[in-house]
Formats: C-alpha cells, structure tokens, sequence
C-alpha cells in the first residue's frame, strides 16, 4: 500500500492561503478536540486542523516541512530533492524547515504516520512512504499552480508546462510560478495527481545536490543543540552515577554557593521503575529512563562547570562496582559462550550430528568492546518549564521520541509541550532514545521558569553513553571435502539490550545446510548499551567474516574467491556481484612488498534474513604493517549494493565517511572499565583517525543491481572494513586479531625490530 | 689447615659479636624528648592539621580511592614494593597505642615503638628538624582529630634476607642527621622561618636534592652546595630550588614563586607530576607568609654557574612557509602542540606554560619532557577549584619515536640547551609509568 | 574582571574570570557560537581559531590572554560565505553533520595563508582536527580545490 492511498483515506489533501498570501500544501483532518485549547505552536492562518508539508510564498520561495533530523546524513536535502522533482521548482528556492512533532500529534500523527515509529528518525529518507508523501503533495501544487494560470490565460491546464520555477504555454505565455501562488491556494482539483513513475524521473537519481544547509555551516550561523540562546537563558553543568545505577549520597553546595555565577544546584533522582507510560512513545521509555545526576546551575557554562568540579559529592556506586576491569567482564562475556546459549535464534539441520561425523573442524572466539560513539557536539539539551509548560530544544535524533520524554517526565499534557529540533552534531545512534533529553528535562525542572542549557561535558558524554555493546562470540564449522562449511554453529552473548537482532542481517548461515545460532545474556552487567551505527551489525560481521576467513585458510583457498563459492548459494545476486567488483578493480591477486596484504569482507545491513533486502557491502582494505607492529591502512575498496541510489554524491560521502568510521572501531575504539566506572573520557585516551591516517578510499558503483529499492547507507560501510582489516593482518603477521580494537594487539613479526 | 680453622673460628665470633652488637644497635630505641611525657591537652584541630599539611603526610599515607591516612600506597623502590603505613589512631593496625614519644621517635628517627627501622622513604631524615611544638601538634591532629581505620598494613614485597631492618641503622649513621633545626643567628627571623619550612616539614630536599649511591640525600640545608639542586626521581626531574641565580627559578621574582606554591601557577610555569601532587595536598593549603619565608629563603641559596637561557626567535620564524623539509619533531610540535603552545613556545597567560626555557627542558635528564607528554598532566586544584587547562596524555596516540622526535625538538628549540631524546629513552618511561588519569585528586584528611 | 578582546576587528568586552577559556567567552559572553565546543582540551580542533595569524584551540586559551591580540572567527572569515574555503565547502559537499567544520575551514585557512599551495603531507600537519562523520577525503579534496581556485 502506498502512502499515497493512506493519505487519501486518513486525512484529504487540501491548499490554504498561508501568512501574506502562501500556497500551503498539506494534509486536512478532524483535529483531535482536546489539542485545539491550548495552540502553543505556531499556527498557520486559521485553520488549526492543517498540516502542511510545503509552502510556496508569494515570491515563490519554497519551504519543506521534515520530520527527519539530519545529523549529516543529508535526509533534509533528500526531501527538498522530492518536492524539486514534483514542483519543478528552481533547486535555489528550496529552503527546509522542521516539522514540529507537537502538531503531529495534535492532528493524531500525520507526519508520524508516514515510517511508523520512524516516522521522525534521522534515517531512511529514501523509503518509499516517505517519498511518496512529498511527491504527492508537490505535484498536487504543480497541478494547482497550473490550473491557475490556465484559467488566468484561457488555456487548457494540461497544456501547461511547469519547468525551474516557470509557468509557460506554447501560446508564449509565461510567468513565475509567485504570480500564481495566490490563485492556486484557492484551486480545487477533480483529482489529485499521482507522483511520477521513476521512470520519468529527471532530478531524482540524476542530480546530486549538495546539503542544502552547508552555507549556514560554513558560516557558523547553524544553530545545532549547544547554540541555541533563548532570553534568559542559564546553563547546567551535569554530573551523572559515576558507577551506572549508582545513586547519588550526598553532596555540599555550601562549598560552592558563593562561586561567581552560581545559583542553583539540582538532584536528578532515578526514574521510578515501573512508571506508567504517559503517552504511546516511538521506543519504549525503558531505554530513556534517567540515573542518579546532580547538576550545577549558573549564569554561564564555565563557571557552572567549574563549580560542579569543585562540589563535595558522594555517590554510592552500586552493584556495578563489583567489575574491578574490563577483563572481568570479557571473561563473563565468553563464559558465556563456552556453554549452550539461552535463546536459539535459528536451527537448520542437525549441526551436532555433523560435528560428530568428523573431518576438518575450525572453533574459534571473538570479542568485541564497548564502544562510544563520541559525536562531536557533546551530549546537550536546552528546556524552559513551568507549570503548565514546557519549551525544549534538543538536537535529537528521533525529534518525536524527545517530544515523549519531555511529556513523560513533567507529566504535563502533550498540548503543553514544545518542542524545537536543532541542528545535530553527529548522532551515530546515540541521540535517537530521547534519556539525554529526558535528563535535561529533569534538571530544568528543578530550576523552572527560564531556559536551562544542561551541557554533558565531553568526559559526561563518554562516560555515561549507551554504547556499541561487550559481545562475545563461539566460532565453530565443519568442512566439507570441497572445503566448503557444511555445518555451522554460533554462540553470541552480550549484556542486556545487545543486538541480538542483528543476527538476521547476513547470509552466511543460511547458506550452510546445518546451522545453529545461540545467543545469551549475561545479566548482571551494568553499563548501558545502546544502537551505535550498526546495532549488531558491527559485531556479527567481525564474527562471521572472520569466522569464513579462518575457514578459508583451513580449506587453502583464496578469501574471496573461497566467499563467491559460499555466497553464490545465496539468492540475492547482489553478493557475488560485490566481490567480482572488488576482485576487478581492488587490485586483488597483484603482488604486494612484504608486509602488505590485502583482506576483504562482505555484509548486509538490513535484510533480515530476506535476499534483495537492505544494502550488502563488501570491501577490501589493503595494509601495511610494521614489523614493530604499527598498522597503516593505505587503501579501501568499497563496493555496495543497495538497489539503487537516489543522490550519487551523497551515498559516496556517507560510504567514505561509514568506511573510515568503521576502521575506527576496529583498530582504534575501546572503552575500559575501573570498579564499576569507564575510564575513557576524551579523545586524548579514545583515538580518532585523523587528516593523515586516513587511507585512500575508492567506492564503486558497479556492485549496485538495480533492484528496485533505495536502501540505506550510513550503516553497511561500518561492518565489513574491520574484518577485512583483521584479514590483511593476519596475512601480513601470521596473528589473526580475533577481538577489537586491533591496536591492542601486538602486532610485531620477523623479530618485531624495526 | 688448622690454624687457618682457628683463625677462622675466631673471626666467626667477633662476627657473630659484631651482629648480634649490631642488631641491639639496629633494634634499640633512641632517646626522644617526650620520653615520660604525657601528651598535653587536645589541641585546636588546625593546630596539627596545618602541620599534617606542611609535611603533606596524606600525599604518602593515603591511597586516592582509600580512607584518609590509613596506608596502603605501594611505593616502588629497586628491592621490590613497599607500602605507606596505616597512621591513623587505630589501635591494631594504625598508632592508636602509640606514645608521643613513640610517635616521635617515627617521625624523627626513623624508629617503631618496637625498634624496627623504618625504610628511609619515610623522610625522616628531614622530620629530625621539625620542632618538638610540630611534633605534638601532629601527635594531636593523628590522636584526636583522624578518625581510626581498621586498615591491615599490606605486606613489603622484599624479600629475606634484603627484608631484615636493623642493618637500616648503619645507612641511618652514615647518612641521616638527627640535629634538629639551628636558626642561623646571621638571617632574619623571615628567612629562618623559610629555612625551617623548605627543610623540615615541607622536605623539599626528598625530591630537589640530588641522591648519593645509597640513595642518601646530598645534604639537609644550605651549608651543602647540593642540597637542592636539583634531581631526577620516580620518572620527572625536581629542578633546583637554589633561586639566588641562574635559571629556572633563579629568573623567578619572589612573588611569583608565591603564586606558583599557592596557586600552582606563575607566568613560568604550571606545577606537574609530583609537584602537582605536592602543591594539591601541601603548598596550597599554606599561608601566605609561610610560603613568603620559603620563597625568600630560596631566593637566598646560592647556585652553580650554568649557561643562561636566551630566547632565540629563530623557531619560531622557521615554521613559515611550509615544513615539508623540516624536521619530524617541528612536523609534529606543529601537528600536535602549536595550537596551545603557539610556535613561539611563550606561556598563554598564565595557564598555558611556556616550552621556552623552564628548567624541565634544560636539564640533562629528558625525564620530565617525556613523561609529560606520554602521561599529559592532573588537574590543579587552586583554592578548592581544580583547572581545566591540562595537558593531555599522548601515550595512546604517539609511538616511541615519534615522542622522542617532539622532545628532542622541544629541548633544542627557542634556545632551550636539552640533548636528544632516543625512543629507548621512552620506551622505558612508558613501561615505568602509569595511565594518566582526569580525576581530580586532592586527598581528603577528614 | 573585564577584558577587551578584538574580534573579527571589533573591540568586544568580555567580563569574566581570567581563566575563562575564550571558547567560552565567545560562545557564552559574545554568543559567538559558530566556534564550536568539541572536547575542552585541544585534542579534537572544532574550537580553532585564528589568533593573530596562527590556528589556536579556543578552549585552551585563557581570556586573559586574549587581550591585545587579533581574535577572527568563523563568522569573521567571512560572514556571507564569500571566503574561498566556505565556497568550495559548499560546492563539493564537503560537512556532513558540520559541527567539526567551523574548525576545519580556520585550520584550512591558516595552512592556505602560510601555505597557498600545500602538499597532502602539508595538510596532514595543518589540519589535524577531528571529524566523526569521516569527512577527511572531501576536505583534503576541497583544500586543494580552493589552492587552485586561489592561483587562477
């Protein structure tokens, strides 16, 4: 069903005549009474039951209502490119603007409605609900604009062409569309129009338009979280349980009340378990509950901050403290997988029985870290509440799920809330359960009636996350005479909420006839995790990829010729093709100097164990490594398939980026744990890849099927690069890095001088 | 053969005579002004707590997630670890049953109530000058004003025979004086009262004073042309103390070295490694004209002729232009350092140290250099208020040589006179040495 | 305590304490917000800012150092985005979630002014900053687009 025929039966498309004469294209329906009291949004003309998904002004500037947050993915722009496809429209005419989700919910979700509970999520701007959504609204405007200017010059409307913003008929007549503006708002039509068929697509697919907001980056005018200065406005340094799940004991203000600036300091006191839901939330609330935090308030940042560094504060850490190290809970982890796991996720064939049977058996174990996915903007939210409201402005990355949370923590009514996205800076998953919003929240609460700017400093930020989660992994197959696995056994284990999900998002076991996947929670660790640029995904492809690998040196067959032979049982062609690409154009097979090699991995984001389903990606890194034991990634071939691609340009940024984020997390990232409490804070003791670390990247299109689907990109690069690093390691020093991050191994071979 | 059998018996019975003479010498509790003594009335708490701070005992006697004075800090020494002793009023495990003679003869000798020797990183040898008022104020603050912790002492990691403490004494007669402090008549009241702080309590010589083979200190006051002249210890180089010339201090108004005991900074310098850890737990809690009097006091101390450092502008125009030709240190001190410490290497203020000049940087030892930059610096807490201008870490991020390329170039840059740094030199610092760490560390004492 | 700071060639007034870094004074004090709060101790580079002539971390910079010095921030290297770097920025699609991007253009403009023609190994040293989204392959691309641009 298309989303087309839902808007159609939910709600009926209609124009209005907007603030000095705007064509307002949106969407009209009942309003839900109860929200009609109250109006704290901005309205548009009188009509509170409209939603407008774009405007045309009078002078025929355009803007586009998004529900998606962008955090640099470029879905704002991915939606002015289907109003621009719809509208003709010239590109530099298009400006963005949020789609406030107070006004979806007073009009029952009619943003939201479109993606479901991702109806406002930074990602899947080229889904099809989505798309369909915009184009319908843009040609229903096209067809009004032309229908005006038909009557204006007596001519037959379907006569008309609409081209960059100009209305013209063979008669040489013509005008801009911002001369028809008003008498379109008045047209109704008989029908309303269809989106184009792709076919006739000529903007979709074909242009690559850069981020429609980098001028006001470049210019520092975008206002991301941290920026915003609404009047009056106080800042909240915040200090959060140490120890996750530790509370708060005591602390002194009296040692702190007479520093400059300081006014106020605020106890955020843990959420109370089992609270009701108030209101129906996109994730469960459970991920956004708020610990145990003090925060401290003053006139600017530095001096509250300051000020909460000199605070006399007393926690008690809780049962976390009983980790002393990370060693501790790696342990816990593969004990974990050493026995029968808990949930069986998928059973095909008798995997035992195989086993038993003999021949060539490969096991092996992996593990991957915590990891955080230190954004650049540090963790922030500004929130003014009073007794009957409250105003948020929050660089979320689910700008619906931060307008819950606020609901649900001041437990005002929905109508009574407000809530303003921001620009984003990065998200990588950690902005998209709402708990850094919800403990703003908490903090302006309790220091209500002006503006409170609550800042997580960096070391905050990194310290409290929901990270990219500990998971252990149990490798065993049996190969064939033609060396290829004929059974499969996995154990995967992590804390509570690892991704287990995320096992569904490969091939590989279900191309092997017997195969059994167990996965385990280990209970009792405290730290939180959460989705980070992969959920799963990241880990699962360590797993299996270098699981097939081993087994590849165990069957002395060439790494990617060995994966043809194992994905070409797979139904999605996709897979196969991917590799022969790489093979072609990575230089694979051509000589190296000693000490390089190059390794390749594949992997799926997204298809949920269906072929023709996300966006599977392969890529092969080609590396060097010292014979002390230092690693340098000189070049990464990446080739994908994810059907088709909308914004050429704009896939190939988010594929370099993705590569160079997934090496990150495979040489660079881990965090430890000291009783209870990460130690990591900042980037001095979590390297980043930097200007000159950065390899070559090469991405190749070649791979793609043309199956007709848009699928997503940020995610697939992350996946594959780390396995594909490990492989070239192992060729290069004979020591195969079975956990991450790589640089904690020790590396060195030939004697290791240099 | 049998002469040489008597001969040898005889030599085993005044050996075995001169031992068991040496172990009652070992063993034997020397004589303390307090003996028969009974300590008088609780004093104010701030009377023995200032003391405890001018001595800065928590700095040794505490561990940083520990109870304040109840041991347990493991000390690195060439026979394997030893830990500082539980001193709070537990009876068991602490000094609760300690007389203030006992006490004393700890502090000042070197000696348990048992007659053990203590090991001589206690600086006993520098507490033989506190006064008997100091002395009884600390016995005060430890009595009645710390709260008693039933903390076992962790066992000492040497081993039988290096374990056995009586022949401690012989090093305690060679080496540790045991006259208490003398005014010099010829001073001022002002420059006596520095002499006494720098020397007793404030033990600055444990660190700044250069060490002989047996680990002794190279002189206890200014009579000794070492004593304070600086010293290489635990992996940062202590610069010298003697202020009357030369550089480091010597180029140091009295004033600003005020500011930098009571604030921890000065437009020369930030204090780093252990003196961050002296000024947070010590200097900083001092008065002002406490800190007046050791300044001036010096300010007084002769010094050594050495090359004066000049400035030399020409670094600083070399970064111009492009670096391609230059060398892998000015490559990174670019790449890495020059956006806090400018090319000039000049001080920000007085938050961001200069790199031109301070003695860390002009000492033969790179100690200093290398260990900043592998384990960056803590933070510096100035009146309650720990900074953030810190130095991070970049032992993660830098390899071996490549430090030793930046310290190379940072010591032989803008006139400074250091030597090359090898990649030897930091591998074995990186081994020796900890993770840095952000937390803030004052040690509480209540 | 009061101190006067030249930014973007205005004498600003700025009352905080000494040790106030200036990425707080112009962000907080100023509501220059374009410099961006990335780590708080210059490891990350989204607070650069060019004092003087040379590429500076904010954060660890204390206003009390700033006085007499010349302060230019991303909104004075050129407010309407006429600034070379800021056009080829936009041109070639070089941010991705931006935040880190203020920096890496005051970076990449110090490194053109010293350098007009830098070298991959010249860009490496100048520009060190950190960006999460991995946008390093389009700002090395887009400073030596800007060099050729600069040249013609």
């Amino acid at each position: 069903m298309t989303e087309h025929m839902k808007l159609s039966r939910r709600g009926f498309i209609s124009t209005m005549l907007g603030t000095g004469g705007a064509l307002v294209m949106g969407l009209s329906r009942p309003v839900v009474a109860a929200t009609l009291g109250a109006k704290p949004w901005d309205s548009f003309g009188e009509g509170a039951a409209f939603t407008p998904w774009l405007q045309i002004d009078p002078t025929g500037k355009v803007t586009v209502y998004v529900t998606h947050p962008d955090i640099g993915n470029g879905v704002v722009t991915q939606a002015c490119s289907y109003i621009r496809e719809e509208l003709a429209c010239r590109w530099e005419d298009i400006r963005a603007e949020y789609a406030a989700p107070e006004r979806d919910h007073a009009l029952g979700g009619v943003y939201s409605e479109v993606g479901g509970p991702l109806g406002y999520f930074s990602g899947r701007s080229t889904f099809e609900d989505r798309r369909t959504a915009y184009m319908t609204a843009a040609a229903g405007a096209r067809e009004r604009l032309k229908a005006a200017a038909a009557e204006a010059w007596g001519v037959d409307a379907s006569e008309i062409t609409a081209e960059e913003g100009v209305l013209s008929h063979a008669s040489g007549q013509s005008a801009p569309y911002a001369e028809f503006v008003a008498a379109a708002a008045a047209v109704t039509l008989a029908e309303e129009p269809a989106p184009k068929p792709r076919e006739e697509w000529t903007f979709l697919t074909k242009a690559s338009p850069a981020k429609i907001q980098i001028p006001e980056i470049v210019t520092g005018r975008a206002v991301y979280g941290l920026d915003v200065r609404p009047p009056g406005m106080v800042y909240a340094a915040l200090r959060q349980s140490p120890v996750m799940g530790g509370q708060l004991v005591s602390y002194d203000f009296e040692a702190i009340r007479d520093m400059p600036g300081v006014r106020a300091v605020v106890e955020v006191k843990p959420t109370e378990p089992g609270e009701p839901d108030r209101i129906k939330p996109a994730f469960p609330l459970g991920a956004s509950v708020t610990g145990s935090a003090i925060a401290v308030i003053a006139d600017h940042y530095w001096q509250a901050r300051t000020a909460l560094d000199a605070l006399p504060v007393v926690w008690d850490d809780g049962p976390g403290a009983k980790w002393l190290n990370i060693e501790m809970m790696e342990e816990a982890a593969m004990a974990a997988v050493r026995a029968p796991g808990e949930t069986v996720e998928l059973s095909v064939g008798d995997v035992a029985a195989e086993f038993e049977a003999g021949g060539t058996v490969v096991e092996a174990e992996y593990l991957t870290p915590y990891c955080d996915h230190v954004q650049l903007e540090p963790l922030n939210c500004t929130a003014l509440i009073t007794e009957n409201s409250a105003e948020v402005w929050a660089p979320a990355q689910h700008t619906q799920q931060a307008f819950f949370v606020t609901v649900q923590e001041t437990g005002l009514a929905p109508e009574q809330v407000k809530l303003h996205q921001t620009y984003v800076g990065g998200g990588f998953g950690r902005r998209v359960f709402g708990d850094d919003t919800r403990m703003a929240v908490a903090v302006a609460k309790g220091y209500p009636g002006v503006p409170v700017q609550v800042i997580w400093s960096r070391e905050e930020s990194v310290r409290q996350g929901r990270y990219r989660p500990l998971m252990g992994a149990h490798m065993k197959a049996r190969l064939d005479d033609d060396g290829l696995p004929s059974a499969l056994q996995m154990r995967v284990s992590g804390g509570p909420g690892f991704f287990s999900n995320g096992l569904a998002n490969t091939a590989f076991p279900l191309v092997v006839p017997n195969a059994q996947i167990e996965s385990t929670v280990v209970r009792d660790f405290h730290i939180k995790a959460g989705p980070l640029r992969g959920p799963g995904y990241n880990s699962f492809v360590f797993f299996h990829e270098s699981f097939i690998d081993e087994l590849a040196e165990a069957a002395g067959a060439d790494p990617l010729d060995y994966r043809i032979r194992i994905y070409e049982k797979w139904e999605d062609e996709g897979w196969v093709k991917i590799l022969n690409v790489l093979k072609e154009k990575s230089g694979w097979g051509t000589p190296l100097p000693t000490g390089q090699a190059r390794g390749v991995a594949i992997g799926n984001w997204g298809m949920g164990g269906r072929p023709q389903h996300g966006t599977t990606l392969g890529a092969v890194v080609h590396a060097e490594v010292s014979t002390e034991g230092r690693v340098k990634v000189h070049r990464i071939d990446v080739a994908f398939d994810s059907g088709r691609v909308m914004n050429r340009d704009a896939v190939q940024v988010q594929l370099e980026g993705g590569a160079i984020f997934g090496l990150n997390l495979a040489m660079n990232e881990k965090l430890n744990v000291q009783n209870g409490r990460i130690v990591e804070g900042n980037y001095d003791e979590y390297p980043l890849i930097r200007m000159a670390d950065t390899p070559e990247i090469h991405i190749h299109f070649e791979g793609l099927t043309d199956h007709d689907r848009y699928d997503e990109i940020g995610e697939p690069p992350v996946g594959p690069v780390g396995p594909a690093l490990a492989s070239a390691i192992a060729q290069i020093t004979g020591k195969r890095p079975r956990s991450q991050p790589y640089r904690e191994h020790d590396l060195s071979w030939g004697g290791g001088e240099a | 053969m049998r002469a040489f059998a008597r001969w040898f018996a005889r030599l085993a019975v005044v050996a075995v005579a001169a031992v068991v003479a040496a172990y009652w010498y070992g063993t034997r509790l020397p004589s303390s002004p307090f003996d028969g003594v009974q300590a008088a009335a609780a004093m104010p708490l701030e009377t023995g707590q200032y003391a405890a701070r001018v001595s800065d005992c928590v700095a040794c006697h505490s561990t940083h997630d520990g109870q304040p004075f109840a041991g347990g800090l493991e000390m690195g020494t060439p026979l394997g670890s030893i830990h500082a002793t539980n001193i709070t009023p537990d009876p068991e495990h602490g000094i609760g049953n300690y007389s203030l003679a006992d006490f004393d003869r700890a502090v000042r000798r070197g000696v348990a109530p048992d007659g053990r020797r203590l090991y001589p990183a206690m600086p006993y040898p520098s507490y033989a000058k506190l006064s008997d008022e100091d002395v009884a104020a600390l016995y005060d603050y430890f009595m009645n004003h710390v709260e008693p912790v039933a903390q076992p002492n962790p066992p000492s990691e040497i081993a039988w025979p290096l374990n056995i403490r009586w022949p401690i004494e012989a090093w305690n007669i060679a080496f540790a004086p045991t006259d208490s402090f003398e005014p010099d008549p010829e001073q001022s009241d002002f420059w006596n009262r520095g002499a006494y702080l720098v020397q007793a309590g404030g033990h600055c010589g444990s660190c700044h004073s250069p060490r002989g083979v047996a680990m002794n200190e190279q002189g206890y006051d200014e009579t000794d042309p070492a004593f304070l002249s600086g010293a290489l210890l635990d992996g940062w180089y202590a610069p010298p103390l003697r202020g009357g010339s030369g550089n480091g201090i010597g180029r140091w108004s009295e004033d600003e070295l005020v500011a930098f005991l009571k604030q921890g900074r000065n437009e020369h310098g930030v204090v780093f490694g252990s003196m961050m850890e002296a000024f947070n737990n010590s200097t900083a809690f001092m008065t002002e004209a406490d800190l007046r009097a050791m300044a001036h006091y010096m300010k007084s101390l002769p010094r050594a002729s050495e090359p004066l450092w000049e400035y030399d502008e020409t670094t600083t125009a070399s970064f111009a232009g492009g670096m391609a030709e230059a060398q892998p240190g000015a490559q990174l001190y670019l790449q890495k350092c020059s956006y806090c410490h400018g090319r000039d290497g000049q001080n920000r203020g007085t938050f961001i140290p200069p790199l031109a000049g301070p003695s860390s940087v002009l000492a033969d030892t790179p100690a200093s250099v290398i260990n900043i930059i592998l384990n960056g610096a803590g933070r510096v807490v100035s009146d309650g208020v720990p900074d953030s201008y810190r130095m991070p870490p970049y032992r993660v991020q830098l390899t071996d040589r490549e430090i030793a390329d930046l310290a190379t170039f940072v010591r032989t840059s803008w006139g400074n006179t250091g030597d090359a740094v090898t990649p030897e030199e930091v591998r074995e610092l990186r081994e020796r040495t900890d993770p840095f760490s952000d937390r803030v560390i004052v040690l509480q004492m209540r | 305590m009061a101190f006067t700071l030249n930014v973007n060639g205005t004498d600003m007034e700025v009352d905080a304490a000494p040790e106030t870094p200036l990425l707080w004074a112009l962000r907080d004090h100023l509501r220059l917000t374009g410099t961006k709060f990335g780590c708080g101790i210059a490891q990350c580079g989204a607070c650069t800012v060019d004092i003087d002539g040379v590429a500076t971390r904010s954060c660890q910079f204390p206003v009390e150092a700033a006085e007499g010095v010349k302060i230019t921030t991303i909104e004075g290297l050129g407010a309407e985005g006429e600034h070379v770097l800021q056009k080829v920025w936009t041109e070639m699609n070089v941010p991705q979630c931006g935040y880190c991007q203020s920096g890496m253009v005051m970076a990449a403009a110090a490194l053109l002014k010293d350098i007009p023609e830098p070298s991959d190994a010249d860009i490496d040293l100048y520009v060190d900053n950190i960006c999460r989204c991995g946008t390093y392959p389009r700002v090395r691309q887009a400073i030596h687009r800007a060099a050729e641009l600069l040249k013609a």
